[in-house]
């Protein structure tokens, strides 16, 4: 693995017990799951051309709530 | 002119508000709003309409997770949309640089104020985090979608 370049941009990682990584050195994607109650965007970053997840974030956005009385879903 | 039975829209809200009591042992100290929070569940966790309080069973952990999860936004009070009481929170709800390795997939809306009582829970597809954030962003607050819905 290189040294952090810190004129390139950095990402927080869980390398270490946490650290920065360059940017350049990883792969980054974006995946999505998208329901009738819910959306979500999950951002991986992953050590440039391994399996391993160094950062995971997840959004999710709550498009319908609970309503009172309402059957639930099983 | 023509009675009709109905629940009466403006009691929905103030059910929301905490204007009626029909039973005893409740007592609110202030006038003030009660302090609404979030907590995150495994997907192993057993949370469900039968839930009647905040737990740790169940709850994930790990790095700048702290048990009981985080306060809820509550700069909207409860309103109607047409004949439906609506709240939703003000703002998303943000675990910021966490690692929750155990995937979890439930979030408990519960009461603070209120000995942790149990409002609502909300499912979403099962993660994990790792030194990432995760954010609930909230619907949009009206009769079809709202956080909570008094229809």
């Amino acid at each position: 693995m290189s040294s952090i370049d810190q004129s390139k941009p950095i990402v927080w990682t869980n390398l270490n017990g946490g650290s920065n990584m360059n940017d350049s050195d990883l792969d980054y994607k974006v995946t999505w799951v998208d329901c009738a109650d819910y959306t979500q965007m999950i951002e991986t970053y992953r050590l440039k051309g391994t399996d391993t997840v160094v950062r995971q974030s997840v959004h999710t956005l709550c498009r319908k709530g609970a309503e009172i009385g309402a059957a639930v879903a099983t | 002119m023509a009675n009709t039975a109905a629940v009466c829209n403006s009691f929905k809200q103030e059910l929301m508000l905490g204007h009626h009591n029909f039973g005893t042992g409740v007592t609110r100290g202030s006038t003030a709003a009660d302090t609404f929070k979030m907590a995150l569940y495994l997907a192993t966790a057993t949370v469900n309409a039968s839930t009647t309080a905040y737990s740790t069973t169940g709850e994930v952990s790990g790095t700048n997770y702290t048990a009981g999860g985080n306060n809820v936004t509550n700069a909207t009070a409860p309103s109607l949309s047409g004949s439906t009481a609506i709240w939703t929170p003000s703002a998303s709800v943000t675990w910021s640089n966490v690692t929750l390795a155990t995937a979890f997939d439930c979030a408990l809306l519960y009461n603070s104020t209120q000995s942790n009582k149990a409002c609502a829970v909300f499912t979403f597809a099962s993660q994990t985090v790792s030194a990432g954030n995760f954010t609930l962003t909230m619907p949009t607050n009206d009769a079809s979608n709202a956080l909570l819905r008094l229809a």
